[in-house]
């Protein structure tokens, strides 16, 4: 009986290392911390995508709005270098050999002016078809337009850009992709006009955050 | 049979003590387990802490940096976590001290901006 006894006594002690159950808050230490681990690596990773998210919109509209305003300034400077081309004809009237030369001079800076205005109504295009950025889920006003109009050649030659009404005093770009916002802004330099210098691009706040 | 029974007790007897010992043995195991396994524990518990501090440290000055550079900052100012916004004339510069290691991010101005 005695031998029983202490048979089932070791057998009970040695069971209970078996069963593990000592090591049941190790196993649940070990699943909270598994949890946790993941969770928090999931919250860095939602971080960092929102980061790459941002930079990326503002990659975008930075571009299109510096490429706005690098064609601004073609633009713009082009049409100064029309009107003085145009007094430089009106006056080659006493010197008619430097008539062609002007001319070819005009005719240049209005091509040039043109191609300005033609690629950038391709890349509004693109901006539109792309909605934006070119991501799923990206949305982007529309790109602001160049709304010039050239009035037809007269017996000097082609006229300068002139824009219909009053001239904006700042062109926006804004994209968006849930949940964050990216916008610039260009003031033009011009001021009742007359050219002053180069357009200032900035970032600027969201219209609607 | 009775000659087998006090074999079969002295069987049973020495079959036992290894168990007896074992006790001690799997009381052993079990220290130099949990020791194990509770430094691992800890060891991981604090990597995450120091990831996450460093990581939550890093996206407030992004988040920092870039709404100052949004608003056009100026001069510098002082911000929450001790974030300082700096302008250096061609971009906003947010620094602070996110644990060990010193955060620093520098946003361009959209003028001074290059991508490529």
């Amino acid at each position: 009986m005695e031998l029983k006894s202490l048979n089932d006594e070791t057998r009970w002690s040695y069971r209970l290392g078996e069963r593990g159950s000592l090591h049941a808050p190790l196993l649940i230490a070990t699943l909270l911390l598994t949890t946790a681990g993941f969770g928090i690596w999931g919250v860095m990773r939602s971080w960092q995508n929102t980061m790459k998210l941002q930079l990326r919109l503002d990659r975008c509209v930075g571009e299109a709005a510096l490429e706005f305003r690098n064609r601004l300034y073609i633009i713009e400077s082009a049409n100064t270098r029309i009107r003085a081309l145009r007094i430089a004809l009106a006056a080659a009237t006493i010197k008619p050999i430097l008539k062609p030369p002007l001319k070819v001079a005009l005719t240049i800076e209005a091509a040039r002016q043109d191609y300005q205005i033609a690629r950038w109504k391709l890349k509004q295009a693109d901006w539109l078809l792309k909605r934006g950025c070119g991501k799923p889920g990206d949305l982007a006003l529309p790109l602001p337009a160049f709304q010039w109009t050239r009035l037809p050649a007269d017996p000097i030659g082609q006229q300068p850009l002139s824009w219909p009404g009053e001239y904006p005093n700042v062109f926006r770009f804004q994209a968006a992709h849930f949940p964050r916002i990216s916008a610039a802004q260009v003031h033009p330099s011009q001021k009742g006009g007359s050219f002053n210098g180069k357009p200032s691009a900035h970032w600027a706040t969201p219209v609607g955050s | 049979m009775p000659s087998s029974q006090p074999r079969e007790a002295v069987r049973r007897l020495f079959w036992k003590i290894p168990q007896i010992g074992s006790d001690g043995q799997t009381i052993l195991e079990f220290t130099i387990s949990t020791s194990l396994v509770a430094a691992l524990l800890l060891g991981c518990a604090g990597l995450f802490r120091e990831q996450w501090v460093r990581v939550r440290c890093a996206h407030e000055v992004f988040e920092a940096t870039h709404e100052a550079r949004r608003r056009s900052a100026g001069s510098r100012s002082r911000l929450p976590y001790g974030i300082t916004i700096t302008d250096t004339g061609g971009s906003i510069r947010g620094e602070t001290r996110c644990g060990k290691s010193r955060e620093i991010v520098e946003l361009p101005k959209l003028e001074t901006a290059r991508w490529n």
